[in-house]
């Protein structure tokens, strides 16, 4: 019995730490699917809106998930003008620059916080999250659990704004062909500025998250990009179901992978799990036609 | 005639450069080994992704398997220096040939993201791999007593054969497949190009400068340590001498090394900022000269210039 | 078929303009750079200390120190000695210290290290924090013949490189960790029952204090539930966690990156694992570790530490006790002591001590002066040629280059501590078992965490 529970135990907190990492990977997927560029820059935006949020909690005594009401904003607008005076810029010139661009963006973020906040270890951690809870004698992670209910909350939320507001149609159009959307009058710089908001904007959720959820300092960021990659590429580019499915995979990959093959094997088996899956479906899961 | 005297002056700076080593001071030397083992390997990168559209995060793959290669058969086979470098070369080809097959099948991200993904285990692999030292890393004492006077010889080789390799594929029958797989994949696979086998000759003979490029760079430097070795900033600094020379071209890389290195040693200057400096001007380069350095003295002095170059 | 295409004349020009321009400067450079180098002045202006330190990236909370240490030893040489006398030029000469920014890489680390001895000229050189470090600058050092001081590293990683010509090391060696904690397990007697759950980190530490624990835990008679070697980074631990709290293990030990040791320990706490004693290697070194597990979490955890304000030693240089030296730091940047500090301080002194007793700038003479080091420094005695003690020669037996270079290094001996609530810092540490240094006192009662 009590080795049942413990198994069911595992696949339920894989399940809840793959939501957690879903939902740090959306931003990237946004990117991505629209713009089929590589953001390096990812992990440590998130990282960024960790700092972000730490300091309004040291400064004002702000629990972390309510200083989201000022933190998602702020991220809101740094995707946006990053994205209009910088990526943009570097668009038209292929791929290669952008992941240039976005490894020096990685590089600033990362020094100009360690010349803030400097290499101490920091987290986010608020008490009541570090609980030992009993439910039906399982013993959900706090931490994941938060993660993983915030990560159902803002796929909702995003489906419905991809599937009923202009905007939401227009980013998804703008990907299938950039000339017909603008023949229609869509202006796909415009729509890109937005879509790096949003893409921010749930960052900086994630960011919050993981900050609750692990301890960090100003490298990080990069930790967080190879699995938000892998969750993004195994969904498929662009599908926003792939990306939730994508990060459940990767949960219950790192969990039973640690189980099954020991400790050692663990990160090894979900890299191996993510390129097993791209080499059966070249597209990822739910990836259209590129 | 007018070619010939171009020819000429190749050949002198050929002389220069080989001359170079008997009257320039230790640190240059040190420089300049970097300068072209750097400019070697962004060569074939900047090829690789700007003709064939072959985005590779990954080719640190094959400067650890290059560099551990080369330390293993000579430390504990006791294999001439010489010879462990060549087999490591064809090390690394025939395992970017077996790699070719899983990983040609993906295309752009995915592709790129692939290769990244195979790096990381290929170097979790070798973290674990007490025959090669594992997490302790690998110190090569053998090459203490080879001084940067020789060493500067492979490493100036390899940048003229890169370049040479570079300007010969562009022109050749393979190059033309390449260039048509990287304006369109599909449309090159209808047009009868054998898309896999031409990619698969790329990415091989890219992979193969590339290892041999980690081969002499540890003797160079004489540690392995598998979380450098087979880290993601050698592509990346890759990535960046390609892209701020101007990738696609052969100049470009040659500028972008020069700067690579110079800033190396700059930056490290000003303590706790290094990075910092690096990273900003990196974007200010980008932002201003988003073709990079060379294409940008290129327009302006209407060098017009062939393609490749 | 493009190779024939007809070159315009503009372009040759324009291309011969720039193959000259390129190789007379070239020329140019390589000349000058010559002539400056082969110039060397009689008396030197300076004896050069080459420091490359991670300033920046993953080992960045290493190396935070390094420059106010470097400004102050500096400052006070310089200005308050009027310069290290040597007897080669029968006279006072300054010392200069620089440092470079290794970005935590180690093949920039040679990189920078080859650059400070081909371009500085450099006459010794300092290698610290981690192998990543210690290790690529050291080889730089052999490569070239440049005394070397090793420190703050683990030693059976660094003698990994053995046999070693140029490089002297003060560091740590992995079985004295596990023999300082199984010391003090012993102490508890019948209060924690003989199981012992254990996790490490799959790097060169990890797996050196896997072995050693393996050996002495079967020596003692403790049964170990051994999760094995976790890579970096690993968000989950439930698998091992349930494991051990199944087998009751009141013991919890290993080593690991701070990150992934509070990611462990916040998720024991909330899967009801409860052990008696928590002993972890590497993760429970610096406060603002120990604080970012969160709440009370940290309380009553173990660790060990190889220098304190509690440690009775004093600077060679400026006679500053430990406690001055934490005092200064603390005064100057605001932030809590680390027990890098005394090390990165020791160093200096031993550098300093070393080019004094040479009495030139020749590098084997500095060497060999190296060699015969014995100096009391700020972190405790450093005698490259003192026997091992026979408690030390019965742990080193297994690991053959202890054994074989003795001559290269001195062991800093590590006590154990425990992390308790402060008053001026949230967190701090005490000590609670001085093992094998009497000198050093017990400051506090060890506690069970239940």
């Amino acid at each position: 019995m009590m080795e049942i529970l413990s198994y069911i135990n595992l696949i339920l907190n894989g399940l809840l730490l793959g939501g957690l990492f879903a939902l740090t990977a959306f931003g990237l997927s946004v990117l991505a699917g629209i713009m089929r560029v590589i953001n390096i820059a990812h992990g440590d935006f998130a990282i960024l809106a960790a700092y972000l949020s730490l300091t309004i909690m040291n400064s004002f005594g702000m629990d972390p998930f309510l200083s989201l009401v000022f933190v998602a904003p702020i991220m809101f607008a740094v995707g946006y003008f990053f994205q209009k005076f910088t990526i943009n810029r570097v668009l038209a010139m292929g791929a290669n620059q952008v992941v240039l661009v976005t490894f020096a963006l990685s590089i600033v973020i990362q020094n100009l916080l360690l010349l803030i906040f400097t290499a101490d270890a920091r987290s986010l951690i608020t008490p009541y999250l570090l609980t030992n809870i009993e439910l039906f004698g399982l013993n959900p992670s706090p931490r994941y659990a938060v993660g993983f209910i915030s990560a159902l909350i803002v796929f909702g939320l995003i489906f419905i704004f991809f599937k009923k507001t202009y905007l939401g149609k227009a980013m998804r159009a703008v990907p299938f062909d950039p000339e017909a959307a603008k023949m229609i009058g869509i202006k796909s710089e415009v729509i890109y500025n937005y879509a790096a908001g949003l893409a921010l904007l749930v960052v900086a959720i994630a960011g919050v998250l993981l900050g609750l959820a692990f301890t960090f300092y100003p490298d990080t960021g990069p930790m967080y990009v190879l699995l938000s990659f892998g969750v993004v590429v195994m969904g498929g580019l662009g599908s926003l179901k792939g990306t939730l499915i994508g990060g459940f995979i990767l949960g219950e990959a790192l969990v039973l992978g640690g189980f099954f093959f020991g400790s050692r094997f663990q990160l090894m088996f979900c890299y191996l799990v993510i390129l097993a899956i791209l080499y059966l479906r070249p597209r990822g899961l739910f990836g259209g036609k590129v | 005639m007018e070619l010939k005297s171009r020819y000429i002056y190749i050949v002198i700076l050929l002389a220069v450069l080989t001359s170079l080593p008997l009257w320039v001071g230790g640190f240059l030397r040190d420089a300049l080994i970097l300068f072209f083992l750097y400019l070697a390997a962004a060569e074939v990168w900047g090829f690789m992704a700007k003709h064939a559209g072959i985005v590779s995060l990954g080719q640190q793959i094959f400067i650890g398997v290059g560099g551990y290669t080369t330390a293993v058969l000579s430390m504990y086979f006791g294999i001439p220096m010489y010879a462990s470098v060549i087999i490591s070369g064809l090390l690394g080809a025939g395992l970017a040939g077996l790699l070719s097959f899983p990983l040609l099948r993906l295309r752009g991200v995915y592709f790129a993201i692939g290769t990244f993904l195979a790096a990381e285990v290929i170097r979790l692999a070798f973290s674990g791999w007490e025959f090669v030292g594992a997490g302790k890393g690998l110190i090569f004492r053998d090459a203490y007593g080879i001084p940067t006077t020789i060493i500067y010889y492979p490493a100036l080789a390899l940048a003229v054969i890169s370049i040479f390799l570079v300007y010969l594929l562009y022109h050749s029958k393979l190059g033309f497949g390449l260039r048509s797989i990287g304006a369109d994949e599909d449309v090159a696979c209808g047009l009868g190009v054998n898309t896999f086998v031409c990619k698969a000759t790329c990415f091989i003979l890219a992979s193969l400068i590339t290892t041999l490029v980690g081969a002499v760079n540890v003797i160079h430097h004489t540690y392995l340590h598998p979380t450098s070795a087979f880290s993601i900033s050698w592509t990346v600094n890759f990535l960046f001498v390609a892209v701020i020379g101007g990738v696609g071209t052969i100049v470009g890389p040659i500028i972008g090394s020069a700067l690579f290195v110079a800033f190396g040693y700059l930056f490290a200057q000003y303590l706790g900022l290094s990075l910092l400096l690096e990273g900003l001007i990196v974007l200010a380069i980008l932002i201003a000269l988003p073709q990079g350095v060379w294409s940008a003295i290129s327009r302006k002095l209407k060098l017009n210039l062939k393609p490749p170059l | 078929m493009d190779m024939k295409m007809p070159i315009s004349a503009a372009a040759i020009t324009k291309m011969h303009a720039i193959i000259m321009a390129v190789v007379i400067i070239i020329a140019a450079v390589g000349a000058s750079a010559s002539y400056y180098l082969t110039l060397r002045p009689g008396a030197p202006e300076y004896i050069k200390i080459g420091w490359p330190a991670p300033l920046t990236g993953t080992l960045a909370g290493f190396a935070e120190t390094t420059p106010w240490m470097a400004q102050q030893v500096e400052d006070y040489v310089n200005n308050k000695l009027g310069g290290i006398y040597l007897s080669e030029y029968g006279k006072k000469i300054p010392i200069k210290i620089i440092i470079r920014d290794t970005k935590s890489d180690p093949d920039l680390a040679a990189t920078i290290a080859a650059e400070l001895i081909t371009k500085d000229n450099v006459d010794i050189m300092l290698a610290l924090y981690s192998p990543a470090m210690t290790n690529p600058i050291s080889a730089q050092c052999e490569k070239y013949g440049v005394p070397c001081i090793v420190s703050q590293t683990i030693l059976l990683s660094w003698l990994m490189g053995a046999p070693y010509e140029w490089s002297y090391a003060i560091g740590l060696a992995e079985p004295d960790f596990a023999i300082l904690f199984f010391d003090l397990f012993d102490s508890m007697g019948d209060k924690v029952n003989k199981k012992v759950a254990m996790i490490n980190a799959d790097d060169p530490d990890g797996r050196g204090f896997s072995e050693s624990i393996k050996i002495v835990a079967k020596a003692r008679g403790y049964t170990l539930i051994d999760a094995g070697l976790v890579p970096y980074g690993a968000a989950d631990y439930s698998s091992y966690i349930y494991n051990w709290k199944s087998s009751g293990a009141d013991i919890l030990t290993g080593n690991m990156l701070f990150v992934d040791f509070a990611t462990l320990w916040r998720q024991c706490n909330e899967l009801g694992y409860k052990p008696k004693i928590v002993a972890m290697s590497r993760a429970l070194l610096f406060p603002s570790w120990v604080e970012a597990i969160g709440g009370e979490l940290p309380n009553g955890l173990i660790g060990y530490t190889w220098w304190s304000p509690f440690h009775p030693y004093k600077s060679s240089i400026t006679g500053q006790t430990a406690s001055q030296l934490v005092e200064a730091w603390e005064a100057h940047s605001g932030k809590q002591w680390t027990p890098v500090l005394g090390l990165t301080h020791a160093v200096l002194e031993v550098a300093i001590d070393a080019v004094k007793r040479a009495g030139s700038l020749d590098k084997t003479k500095i060497r060999d002066a190296l060699a015969e080091t014995n100096l009391n420094t700020i972190a405790g005695p450093v005698n490259f040629k003192a026997p091992l003690t026979p408690q030390q020669q019965a742990r080193y037996r297994p690991f053959e280059n202890l054994m074989k270079y003795k001559d290269h290094y001195v062991v800093v001996s590590p006590v154990a501590i425990q992390w308790v609530k402060g008053s001026k810092w949230p967190w701090e540490m005490q000590v609670i078992y001085n093992w094998e240094s009497p000198e050093i006192p017990e400051t506090a009662k060890m506690f069970l965490l239940s």
